[in-house]
């Protein structure tokens, strides 16, 4: 089974090229419908709702939000340093019975508590929402199909 | 069921406790008790890129889980049920993917 992680960093990176992620996914128009769409591109345009639920991405930031699987979510930012240098963070959200447990670079593992928390429950539910309607058309509430 | 939580845009947003539970519906298919897959490598981001055996994988999560106890444990029920909401939504989510993808 492919590792998660290679799986992250394929749908952040692409696997054409090392500059793949910088091209904007093929967009959905409203005339056109998503099943000619990838995996890595309807998630792309999750992310483009995803990274918005943080408020306003600092200027030379890139941010991405998703959720990559049926129980985990994915939030990467990188940026360029003061010296030049790309930095990264990655940062995997498992959504457990037990709690979520957070999972970084270094392997850092943490349940996530109190505001963070909080906070997270809460984007994933707005992101949902939006996520439903705006990408698959789908009621939240019932999951079906919107007419 | 429904609640309304503040939206970063428009300060007021009404979303489902959780999707509806139907046996008809991906809700079933949420899994107790998540691991990490087999296979899996916490190698992007491993100090000097070097690659983290699954047995450290195991190891560390199991550590983590032990120290975690006496916390997870203490979760209060509103917590319990937002969790399970959002495993709820994220098995949505990645349904209503998979479903596009079959589609396709």
């Amino acid at each position: 089974m492919a590792s998660v992680w290679t799986k992250t960093l394929s749908l952040l990176t692409g696997s054409e090229s090392s500059i793949d992620y910088l091209k904007m996914p093929k967009r959905a128009k409203a005339s056109r419908p998503l099943k000619s769409l990838t995996k890595r591109e309807l998630l792309q345009l999750e992310s483009e709702i995803g990274r918005q639920l943080f408020g306003e991405i600092p200027k030379g930031h890139s941010r991405e939000f998703f959720h990559l699987d049926d129980k985990t979510w994915i939030w990467h930012e990188d940026f360029i340093d003061v010296n030049g240098k790309k930095q990264t963070a990655t940062t995997k959200y498992e959504i457990t019975d037990a709690g979520v447990l957070k999972v970084q670079e270094g392997a850092r593992y943490s349940y996530l508590e109190g505001q963070e928390l909080d906070n997270l429950l809460v984007a994933i539910q707005l992101y949902y929402e939006k996520v439903m309607r705006k990408v698959y058309h789908r009621d939240p509430n019932t999951g079906q199909k919107l007419i | 069921m429904q609640k309304t939580i503040t939206n970063l845009e428009t300060g007021e947003f009404i979303v489902p406790e959780t999707p509806k539970n139907s046996s008809e519906f991906p809700i079933d298919r949420v899994k107790i008790g998540t691991e990490f897959s087999s296979g899996d490598q916490l190698d992007l981001h491993a100090a000097g890129g070097e690659l983290m055996s699954l047995e450290a994988v195991r190891m560390a999560r199991a550590a983590v889980e032990s120290a975690s106890y006496g916390v997870t444990q203490e979760v209060p029920i509103s917590m319990k049920e937002r969790i399970q909401s959002a495993q709820f939504a994220t098995a949505w989510l990645d349904y209503a993917l998979n479903e596009e993808l079959k589609a396709a």
